[in-house]
């Protein structure tokens, strides 16, 4: 046998810089430098410093290496001044009563950095130390720019989804906002609540953008938007679905001497916006009411079929009133 | 992977030369696209462009300074500095970059590099030509310098960086440990 490696004590330190050259008694004859760093105490003894981790093992160190050392296991141990650090690693017997641990980190790596301050020095080439700690920089760093990304397009996406649902005159819902609400409140098998749904027609609009200009009938628009918000409550819905026509979700209001009343009071608020070089054929407002007690099953485009033949009696009976659809 | 380089170029924008370049250049953007700019899409290489122009500063330098702006960012530093024990050293490895770069982020393709080495002088040979990552490189190494604290002078002809070390502890350098303070 003469293909022995013998290493003497400065070769093995530089070689394994974690590693354990300990006697069966538990006499330490030789601690790897980085070894060395993190544990101090270590070369008064195992005891105190380390012990086994493995679960349902007694705890003695000693005897764990040995165990590891003659049955060609993994070893575990944990280091007893910082308890979520678990070095492992593996034996050999090289006399009779001496052994070499070479021990490692494994994921606790980056703790054991931290304790006890290691730099590049104390890693032996061969180890992906420093691998392992720079992609777990990188992928913190990836992840923070990631969901900060992640953030912007979800904010993003709620801007896109409320302007898609916004008319951009009267800063109300858009026809597909009202769509949405009403396709929600007639579902019955969410048990919703009863609602009004009031729908409103200017009477002579056309008068203002053909004599005052298109300017004139948007001011306008915009005036009757602000009038619809400062009469309905934060549960309901005002929206405008075309030109001159508007659309009011009302939850929860069934009443219909109420009804009759917030309707008269928009009328008369509207009928004030009248530009006065109108004349006698001044803006005013006709409405279709419809109180919805999910007597049937019915669509929004069907409910707002017979809101508009109420809102149509009313242009037919004289303008500037409200019909209650039955 | 786009948006994240979109995102470095606005950035170095924004810190380096402030808000009003920024929005000046997203103007022009837009204005030469006639529309809104989907997100993180606005600032792509004709950005850097735009601004270089806006600058009057030669394309190059501005490519160059953004290379050199990466390594002060804190958790790009520590990166970079993970890959060297000393400056030397982080010019000798630099050809792990690549493989590096793709270990964190698959979609970016770095051009290989070639090392060679006599003496305090090192040439870095581009293996796939790429002039902005050139330019990059060397702004990154000029800023990995100051980083190390490292005295050296950087040229760059064709597809070669030279880089000639002339003090290697020239100045304290910045501080670096293997574990990062900042949590």
């Amino acid at each position: 046998m003469t293909n022995q490696a013998i290493l003497c004590e400065v070769a093995l330190a530089k070689l394994l810089p974690m590693h354990l050259f300990l006697t069966d008694q538990g006499r330490i004859l030789s601690i790897g430098p980085t070894l060395s760093k993190l544990l101090p105490m270590l070369s008064n003894g195992l005891h105190g410093v380390l012990a086994n981790a493995r679960a349902g093992q007694k705890p003695e160190p000693l005897e764990a290496i040995r165990k590891a050392v003659d049955k060609q296991t993994r070893l575990f141990l944990r280091v007893q001044q910082s308890a979520d650090l678990v070095l492992r690693g593996h034996g050999v017997r090289v006399a009779p009563d001496r052994m070499l641990v070479n021990l490692g980190f494994g994921i606790g790596l980056h703790h054991a950095v931290r304790i006890a301050d290691l730099d590049d020095a104390d890693f032996a080439p061969s180890e992906l130390a420093m691998e392992l700690l720079f992609l777990q920089e990188a992928n913190r760093g990836v992840l923070t720019e990631l969901s900060r990304f992640n953030q912007q397009l979800a904010s993003a996406r709620e801007v896109a989804l409320l302007e898609a649902q916004t008319d951009p005159l009267t800063a109300l819902g858009n026809r597909r906002a009202l769509e949405t609400v009403l396709a929600r409140a007639l579902r019955s098998d969410l048990k919703q609540r009863p609602f009004a749904l009031m729908h409103m027609d200017l009477d002579h609009f056309k008068q203002v953008n053909d004599r005052l200009g298109h300017k004139a009938g948007d001011d306008l628009l915009q005036a009757v938007g602000q009038v619809l918000r400062n009469h309905i409550r934060r549960e309901d819905v005002a929206a405008r679905i075309g030109g001159d026509e508007f659309v009011m979700v009302l939850r929860g209001m069934t009443c219909q001497t109420a009804l009759a009343h917030l309707a008269d009071r928009i009328i008369c608020v509207i009928q004030d916006l009248s530009p006065p070089e109108l004349g006698d054929l001044g803006v005013s407002a006709s409405m279709g009411i419809i109180i919805w007690t999910h007597v049937k099953e019915e669509t929004p485009m069907g409910l707002l079929e017979l809101a508009d033949a109420a809102l149509y009696q009313s242009k037919r009976t004289g303008r500037g009133r409200a019909t209650f659809w039955t | 992977m786009n948006s994240l380089i979109n995102r470095g170029i606005e950035e170095f924008l924004r810190t380096t030369y402030g808000d009003t370049l920024v929005q000046a250049v997203a103007q022009d953007t837009h204005s030469h696209s006639g529309m809104v700019a989907p997100l993180g899409a606005g600032f792509g290489l004709s950005a850097l462009h735009r601004a270089a122009m806006r600058l009057c500063k030669p394309f190059t330098e501005l490519v160059e300074d953004m290379g050199a702006w990466m390594t002060r960012i804190e958790p790009v530093r520590r990166l970079l500095r993970f890959s060297g024990r000393d400056f030397k050293d982080f010019l000798l490895r630099l050809e792990e970059l690549p493989g590096r770069a793709h270990l964190v982020l698959p979609s970016l393709q770095l051009p290989r590099l070639q090392i060679d080495a006599v003496d305090d002088s090192v040439w870095v040979k581009m293996l796939d030509p790429d002039d902005h990552w050139r330019f990059v490189l060397v702004g990154l190494i000029r800023g990995m310098a100051d980083d190390y604290g490292a005295l050296c002078l950087i040229s760059t002809v064709d597809q070669l960086i030279r880089i000639d070390i002339w003090d290697e502890k020239f100045s304290e350098g910045r501080m670096f440990t293997l574990y990062n303070t900042a949590g």
